[in-house]
């Protein structure tokens, strides 16, 4: 720590999870009082319209463009995978944070993701599903994507599973459904709770189908602890996997640029590093419009900026080993294209890139930084927009300008670049929108176990 | 019995379950068959009673629509439908017979060969003849007679049209008609015309065409006091001096001159000749050269005196561009030390005065019969005081009756003429024209022309053989050949056929030989005995800013400009594709204060025009270089047709010719406003120092290159470096093709014979129904190419080098574009070929990105969609019906023209129970229409093939090795072959890069 | 209480949800695989066509040679339907009266094509070539089945890239001698599997599988 802390901010005695004068009925009342409530805050409603909005601009792209043909993007020869890749691996790597939260904190039983966790990994499914949808409609023929499941048919013909691209569609799949179950597991104890607290008929209907006859009995908390153990345990691989494998449709081709080993790791701590990034941004503004600072408290903030901090440098130590491998390889290609990242024709990429991922999180070396709420939520945006650099860099730049010279091309996105990736954000936050509004944001159950009524003797350390 | 019956409940009852028109044709399709078929037999009916529901759905997609099969009523004898046949006939070339051979599949021809036995073509064709299919389906052409009033146009019939031909005839007297032809060696023409003359002793008659090479006619009638052409033949020239000459792609020779001169340039041969280029634009020629010297057209001629001083004494006139006293010495010293082996080629550019000089040089040096003759003039044009004279009766109405056979003289006419003016004084002008076009519209009457393949004709080839041209179809658009025309003006309707067979004379043996070789053998000219004339001498050419008109390479005078082949056909040297700029140098352009793609507005004696700019590595200083044959009006839906909102494409360059100058003119040159966009498909955007550096640095490694010298100190200089990378091994398991097939194919490309012409990119377009993007895509960087000719400078910007280097799909045995295709639509045949299936093709591009040499091509739209426009249903005949169209999102590449491997396999087993396809059989198309013979397709597993002996060639090297992709395409290094005083230029020095 | 609770029937469709959770994407994958396959497809499809030509009587009874009528088989790639002149060697003289021959007729009169409905048809991109089957031994009938027993022609197999690879992968239950390509009938005492491996041998007969032997 490197400010003067007084004593007991220190962490050896943790600022309580949960602020203020909170027990266990107030916690219930607090979350569940969100989706009681008769009425959202207006907030809800601008975001909720703007986001409608944008998904009904994604769909008229998606439309036109599969009507059209792929030539509506600015894609071309050389740059042959232009921005769809870039979205599809920047919300991929958004996708991370969740599972990570959930999975491997609660491995490593780290008490602070409750506040979180329920948060990030509804993000996390949400991200995957912008995520999956790029590569799907980025191919020429959409309408024979099938080919790439193995199904029987008529042509006695199998996908290539020597191809990154089949290993992507698993993975990201696996991990998709995996963190679904993960997520709706979590969810049924707390369903249970609204159902109980529920009015209408309706809701007592839908949130008691969904809680699957939950009593919290003891047998029911037994076999829960048990399975959402498994369910981590089965996660925990995949946070490493599934961005290795996407990092493999670059590390196993042979441009230079994208033939680098370091990939996999890179990719993983980029995606982490983007995921908090994402959270942040999210929860900032998300515990004030419905007042749950009381619960997702600024140590929770804090500690988050921290793993942000954390994995911006390993990134940027990743940046800096490309650059030291790319000469030391004595590969002139491979030196030629980092060179050429950094001042060729997309310099200005490379350097949003670093300023944006490695420097400005240099800030929360500082706890001030870390505790205040407006500056955390601008440096988030930042690590936002740098992560997306970060893979535009690594597509385009790399492809622009390859082997033989004669072939190198300037890439430009076009109009339907643009709004395809605002429309995401719009899928993104439409989602998001109707989970705050409609489901408990914050894992009421396991906020409960970390609070200190839930521990008896608590004041004996 | 009773099953079926129970069946057929059942069948109702399942009726009853899918209401869905699908489903009731099903039942009409399927269920008809003969009652005592046992149906329990059929899978269908099990899986039916497994899932009933279902079949529905099934039956929604059950069949396609039907198809109707309509066989002829009788087959024309030996032909076998879908079996392609060849033929031989003559394709039209600035007036000069282009010998081809055409392949025809079930009566209508589809693509452009050359013809083996044609001393003019030796197997080779021109790129404008490759796209000579395209011009014959060209739906934009004129389908029917059509006569315009004030400018408005309505279709009549051709009886109608004829009457008014009648009215010609009939109108006796012969001073009021005026007959307006081009520039032709057809003896049918000539014939006809004389005929014509014969019948109207006072008619006007008047041959005119803006690519006419009259200025080589005129210097021989001043050299020899008679009309005559040089015919160079580069066999036994050991150095070779083009003045302004771009003969490897310019003239009626260009085919048979490449061939000649790239046969010279192997290094391991027992001489290499030595060529020599003084220009000033950048032409194929002088980046072949090994010598080349950026100078003013109007300088040629000092430099010619300035030749002739340093070879037979005298005061040489100062030459003042840059290392230009150091070249003529090492010209001279050549020339002197290879008397009798040396030649000096003077281009149509240059004045009559300097073709009159170079040829007592040519007599000088002895070249006279050896690699010079002087053949019989033709294909002249008419002198421009005719051409004048013409005019003016027009302007005094003294002409009743115009006839204009072919070419688009409102077009193509000088500036300050002012034709189209001087043709509405005309009260009774027809056009016989392919289309509707510029001239057409400004006529009284139009009638569509036949093209080359539709109509019997005739013509002589540069070196003087009688050609004859059959018609592959019936005229698409009942259209008359300019003979026809003039039969009928001279009120005998004789058939092409006719007119041919009659000029011809020939006894029918004699004429079935001639059809069957397309020309009649041994008919080549005779040279004429010449002696030299005393010359005046070579005044000094003005100082100050030139202006330089040439014929675009592809488009000609503006008469291809429809064909989209030729329009993404990029140019040689800039790259330039839907585009004709002002060529100049960087110091020129910085002079003038103008920056590439920026405009700048010329004046030639009050006409101006603002033309974009295009910054020419090597071009000469004070000198403009445009291109005529664009900025065309009427042309159709490709190069613009206004009345329909097409814009026109290109800028219309004749504005600024005049009839003082058709050539070479002054000019002044002011920097204009705006930007304008260049489609060019190499160095697309300005390149930064970093490109430009790094290009510098790999160059050396991509395109191998060296001296004559350094060939011999190391005739396998090219290999070195090459195993850097040390030994490399493979994850795969390599399939050993020695033992699973009979075959491997394999590819070999000499840098040294490559001029970098790009036939070999039309010809795979014509074969391979590659298709045309357009000027929006070329700029996106969509261009389709399948094998694509890469073209670096190296050297400084004032005066570099060229390198040309073809680059087509390596079909590598490792190739990395196969693993990574998630439905395996790319993968490795056990003949070594890299197979694309497009219809398993989902589009990932993934092999693009993968592919180090970048030959992957995406259909981002659907570039044939226009084929399926209404009335454009023709152009789908122009595509070869061995190779599929493809659609939009599919990626496709060269595929080694695949289909002809497979006819040629097919053939080769039908026939003699041998399974093994010999040497030779298969030509790939590229390789075919190569006039250089630079490219080798073979079998490598063939001891005897040409392509074996080519890849164990000591210059052989294989591009980018150290990513061991293994692939079968080797290339021959580039070696040149430097006059001692002046060094090669070092690989080592900058790279010239611009946007 | 009975919020918590599902009602006791739910219990009952416990099993079955299951069940159904493994047998719907079963299902799903058979039907892709099975109801939309060429066999359902195509198979038995048997069009009417212009003129009830009967090759069970041609071909069949009168024992007319294949190669009379589809004359290209050997040399092209199609084996083209007759031209109206090859039917009219004959029927100018025999059942010119026959109302069901009128089409021919007709066409013979005015030079218009008989408009035959397809029944064996491959989609464009995939080149089929008639010459090369049959001088590697390979019988009409492997494809087309009895043509001589058929009154109407009839799809007797699926023609799907599956199916044809199929014999490309084991072709020898499908060769025969050369001289008997035409002979729907032809039988042999020999095991087909032994004589097709041995013609293979003689032939120097391997079908290829590359993608291009049938796509360009």
């Amino acid at each position: 720590m490197a400010s003067s802390t007084s004593v007991d901010q220190l962490d050896i005695f943790p600022e309580e999870l949960v602020q203020g004068e909170n027990d266990f009925h107030s916690v219930t009342e607090m979350v569940c009082g969100v989706l009681e409530a008769p009425k959202p805050p207006k907030s809800w409603y601008v975001i909720f319209t703007t986001a409608v909005a944008l998904l009904g601009v994604l769909g008229a792209m998606i439309l036109y463009l599969i009507t059209t043909g792929v030539g509506v993007w600015g894609n071309n020869q050389p740059v042959a995978w232009g921005w769809p890749i870039v979205n599809f691996v920047f919300w991929v790597g958004i996708g991370h944070a969740g599972t990570l939260i959930s999975a491997v904190l609660f491995l490593f039983r780290q008490d602070w993701r409750t506040g979180i966790n329920r948060f990030s990994e509804a993000m996390t499914i949400f991200a995957v599903i912008c995520a999956g949808m790029f590569p799907a409609i980025h191919v020429g023929r959409i309408w024979v994507i099938w080919w790439v499941f193995p199904i029987p048919n008529q042509m006695s013909m199998w996908p290539n599973f020597r191809s990154p691209l089949l290993w992507d569609v698993f993975a990201v799949s696996t991990y998709f459904s995996v963190s679904l179950l993960f997520w709706y597991m979590g969810l049924v104890p707390d369903l249970a709770t609204v159902r109980d607290r529920a009015k209408t008929k309706a809701k007592k209907f839908w949130y008691g189908l969904f809680a699957m006859g939950w009593n919290g009995s003891n047998r029911h908390w037994h076999r829960y602890e048990r399975a959402y153990l498994i369910l981590a345990a089965l996660a925990t691989p995949l946070v490493l996997s599934v961005h290795s494998v996407v990092s493999f449709d670059f590390a196993t081709s042979q441009l230079p640029g994208w033939h680098t080993t370091i990939l996999p790791p890179y990719f993983v701590a980029g995606a982490i590093f983007s995921g908090f990034a994402m959270v942040l941004t999210l929860s900032i503004p998300a515990r004030k419009m419905f007042g749950l600072e009381e619960l997702i408290t600024l140590r929770h903030i804090d500690n988050m900026c921290k793993v942000i901090m954390a994995t911006g440098m390993m990134v940027g130590y990743a940046y800096s080993m490309e650059f030291f491998m790319a000469w030391y390889s004595g590969n002139a290609y491979e030196g030629f294209t980092f060179v050429n990242r950094a001042f060729g024709p997309y310099w200005w990429g490379y350097w949003i890139m670093v300023s944006c991922n490695v420097l400005t999180p240099q800030i929360f070396w500082w706890k001030k930084a870390r505790r205040n709420l407006a500056l955390v939520f601008i440096i988030s945006i930042f690590v936002n927009i740098g992560m997306w650099f970060e893979r535009f860099v690594i597509v385009v730049t790399s492809l622009n300008r390859d082997f033989l010279p004669s072939s190198w091309h300037y890439f430009s996105p076009t109009w339907v670049d643009v709004l395809t990736l605002l429309g995401s954000f719009g899928l993104f936050f439409t989602l998001f929108m109707l989970f705050c509004r409609y489901l408990p944001q914050v894992a009421i159950s396991e906020v409960k176990n970390v609070m200190p009524q839930a521990h008896p003797h608590l004041d004996d350390h | 019995m009773n099953r079926s019956a129970s069946t057929k409940r059942y069948w109702r009852s399942l009726n009853d379950l899918g209401q869905t028109t699908e489903f009731k044709e099903l039942m009409a399709n399927e269920f008809q068959s003969e009652p005592e078929e046992d149906w329990t037999q059929t899978s269908r009916r099990r899986f039916l009673q497994l899932m009933g529901a279902s079949v529905a759905l099934a039956t929604a997609s059950c069949r396609w629509d039907q198809e109707k099969l309509l066989p002829v009523v009788s087959r024309t004898p030996g032909t076998v439908p879908g079996t392609p046949r060849a033929f031989a006939t003559i394709l039209n070339r600035d007036g000069f017979a282009e010998g081809v051979m055409v392949t025809s599949f079930d009566g209508h021809p589809t693509k452009i060969e050359g013809n083996a036995a044609h001393p003019e073509s030796l197997g080779a064709t021109s790129a404008t003849a490759q796209a000579a299919t395209l011009g014959l389906y060209d739906p934009d052409r004129s389908r029917s007679a059509a006569s315009y009033d004030a400018g408005v146009e309505s279709e009549v019939s051709h009886s109608a049209c004829a009457a008014a031909l009648g009215g010609i005839q009939r109108s006796g007297a012969g001073a009021k008609v005026a007959v307006l032809g081009e520039p032709s060696t057809s003896p049918s023409l000539a014939r006809m015309k004389a005929a014509f003359l014969k019948a109207h002793p006072s008619a006007t008659w008047v041959d005119y065409s803006a690519t006419a090479r009259n200025a080589e006619v005129e210097g021989c009638r001043l050299a020899f006091n008679q009309a005559a052409r040089p015919f160079y033949s580069m066999s036994n020239a050991k150095i070779i001096v083009a003045l302004d000459d771009d003969f490897l792609s310019e003239g009626p020779s260009a085919v048979r001159l490449t061939r000649e001169t790239a046969a010279k340039r192997k290094p391991n041969a027992e001489w290499m000749s030595r060529i020599y280029a003084v220009e000033s634009n950048f032409s194929v020629t002088g980046g072949f050269a090994d010598h080349r010297l950026p100078l003013r057209s109007s300088d040629i001629g000092t430099f010619v005196a300035a030749l002739s001083a340093a070879l037979s004494g005298g005061t040489a006139p100062a030459l003042h561009a840059k290392g230009a006293d150091k070249f003529l010495a090492a010209v001279a010293d050549d020339l002197k030390h290879h008397k009798g082996a040396a030649v000096i080629t003077c281009g149509p550019n240059q004045p009559a005065e300097v073709h009159a000089h170079v040829a007592a040089l040519n007599v000088q040096i002895g070249a006279l019969n050896r690699t010079v003759s002087y053949l019989p003039a033709t294909a002249v044009g008419s002198s421009m005081d005719d051409v004048k004279a013409l005019v003016g009766k027009m302007n005094a109405g003294e002409i009743e009756s115009l006839v204009i056979l072919g070419g688009n003289p409102v077009f193509t006419m000088p500036a300050d003429l002012d034709f189209a003016a001087a043709l509405g004084k005309v009260t009774n002008s027809m056009h016989l024209s392919e289309y509707r076009d510029e001239t057409s519209r400004k006529c009284s009457w139009h009638m569509p022309m036949t093209h080359d393949l539709e109509a019997w004709n005739d013509g002589l080839a540069a070196d003087g053989t009688r050609s004859i041209g059959q018609p592959l179809i019936a005229p698409l658009w009942k259209g008359k050949s300019a003979c026809e025309m003039i039969s009928m003006m001279l009120g005998n309707n004789e058939s092409s056929l006719d007119i041919v067979r009659q000029t011809a004379g020939l006894s029918d043996d004699a004429w079935h030989n001639a059809l069957l070789d397309g020309m009649v053998s041994g008919s080549s000219a005779t040279a004429l005995k010449v002696s030299l004339a005393s010359l005046p001498d070579l005044a000094p050419a003005a100082e100050g800013l030139e202006l330089r008109f040439i014929p675009h390479f592809a488009i000609r005078d503006g008469r291809y400009a429809n064909l989209g082949w030729l329009q993404e056909l990029p140019d040689p040297m800039s790259k330039l594709t839907w585009d004709n700029a002002a060529l100049m140098s960087f110091a020129t352009g910085e002079r003038l204060g103008v920056k590439h793609e920026g405009m700048v507005k010329l004046d030639v004696n009050g006409r101006t025009l603002e033309v974009a700019v295009y910054l020419m590595p090597g071009h000469a200083d004070d000198s403009i270089t445009l291109a005529y044959g664009y900025g065309r009006t009427e042309a159709g839906h490709v190069a613009g047709l206004n009345d329909d909102a097409v814009e026109t494409v290109g800028f219309n360059t004749y504005l600024l010719r005049g009839s003082d100058a058709m050539h070479v003119t002054a000019v002044s040159a002011t920097a204009a406003s705006g930007h304008y966009r260049l489609a060019s498909t190499q160095d697309h955007f300005a390149m930064d120092a970093i490109g430009a550096e790094g290009t510098q640095e790999r160059l050396p490694d991509l395109v191998k290159e060296g001296s004559l010298a350094e060939f011999n100190k190391d005739p396998q200089f090219a290999k070195a470096a090459a195993d850097f990378w040390g030994p490399e091994m493979t994850l795969w398991k390599e399939l050993d093709q020695d033992k699973v097939t009979d075959h491997k194919w394999g590819m070999s490309i000499d840098l040294a014979s490559c001029t970098g012409c790009g036939n070999c990119t039309i010809a795979c377009q014509s074969e391979n129904n590659v298709a045309v993007v357009g000027k929006e895509q070329v700029l996106r960087g969509r261009e389709m190419a399948w094998i694509r000719m890469d073209r670096y400078f190296l050297g400084d910007v004032e005066n570099p080098t060229a390198i040309n280097q073809p680059i087509n799909c390596a079909h590598c045995e490792l190739a990395p574009c196969e693993n990574v295709c998630p439905v395996a639509a790319t993968t490795h045949s056990q003949e070594g070929l890299n197979d694309m299936v497009y219809n398993r093709c989902i589009g990932t591009r993934y092999c693009a990105n993968n592919c180090p040499y970048k030959v992957r091509r995406f259909n981002y739209f659907n570039f044939n969609k226009d084929a399926a426009k209404e009335g454009n249903e023709v152009l789908a005949m122009a595509a070869n019906p061995d190779v599929t169209v493809r659609s939009r999102g599919v990626m496709e590449k060269c595929s080694f023209c695949v289909q002809r491997i497979e006819r040629a396999r097919i053939d080769t087993r039908n026939a003699e129970r041998e399974t093994r396809i010999q040497d030779g059989v298969v030509q790939v198309a590229c390789e075919q229409v190569c006039p250089a013979d630079a490219i080798t397709f073979g079998d490598l597993l063939d001891k005897e093939s040409r392509v074996l002996k080519t890849q164990a060639d000591d210059r052989a090297y294989k591009l980018l090795p150290e990513l061991n992709h293994k692939p079968r395409i080797s290339f021959l290094a580039r070696v040149r072959n430097p006059h001692p005083s002046l060094e090669a230029v070092a690989v080592s020095e900058e790279v010239v890069s611009h946007g | 209480m009975s919020a918590y609770h599902f009602p006791r029937w739910t219990d009952s469709i416990r099993p079955v949800m299951g069940f159904a959770a493994i047998l719907i994407p079963v299902y799903a994958v058979v039907l892709m695989a099975y109801a939309f396959s060429a066999e359902n497809l195509n198979v038995g499809y048997a069009p009417e066509q212009p003129i009830p030509f009967s090759h069970a009587l041609h071909a069949g009874e009168l024992e007319m040679d294949c190669r009379y009528c589809h004359n290209t088989v050997e040399t092209g790639a199609m084996a083209a339907i007759p031209p109206t002149s090859t039917c009219m060697n004959c029927h100018q003289s025999i059942r010119t009266d026959s109302p069901l021959l009128k089409p021919l007729f007709e066409s013979a009169k005015t030079g218009e094509p008989v408009e035959w409905v397809r029944v064996h048809d491959l989609p464009e991109f995939a080149y089929f070539n008639h010459s090369a089957h049959l001088s590697a031994g390979v019988s009409c009938v492997e494809c087309h089945g009895r043509v001589d027993q058929m009154e109407r022609v009839r799809q007797e197999q699926p023609l799907s890239m599956g199916w044809c690879l199929e014999c490309h992968r084991e072709p020898e239950t499908r060769l025969r001698p050369r001289e008997f390509v035409t002979d729907l009938g032809w039988e042999t005492h020999e095991d087909r599997f032994e004589l097709g491996a041995r013609l293979m041998e003689e032939n120097n007969i391997h079908p290829r599988e590359d993608c291009t032997a049938c796509h360009r």
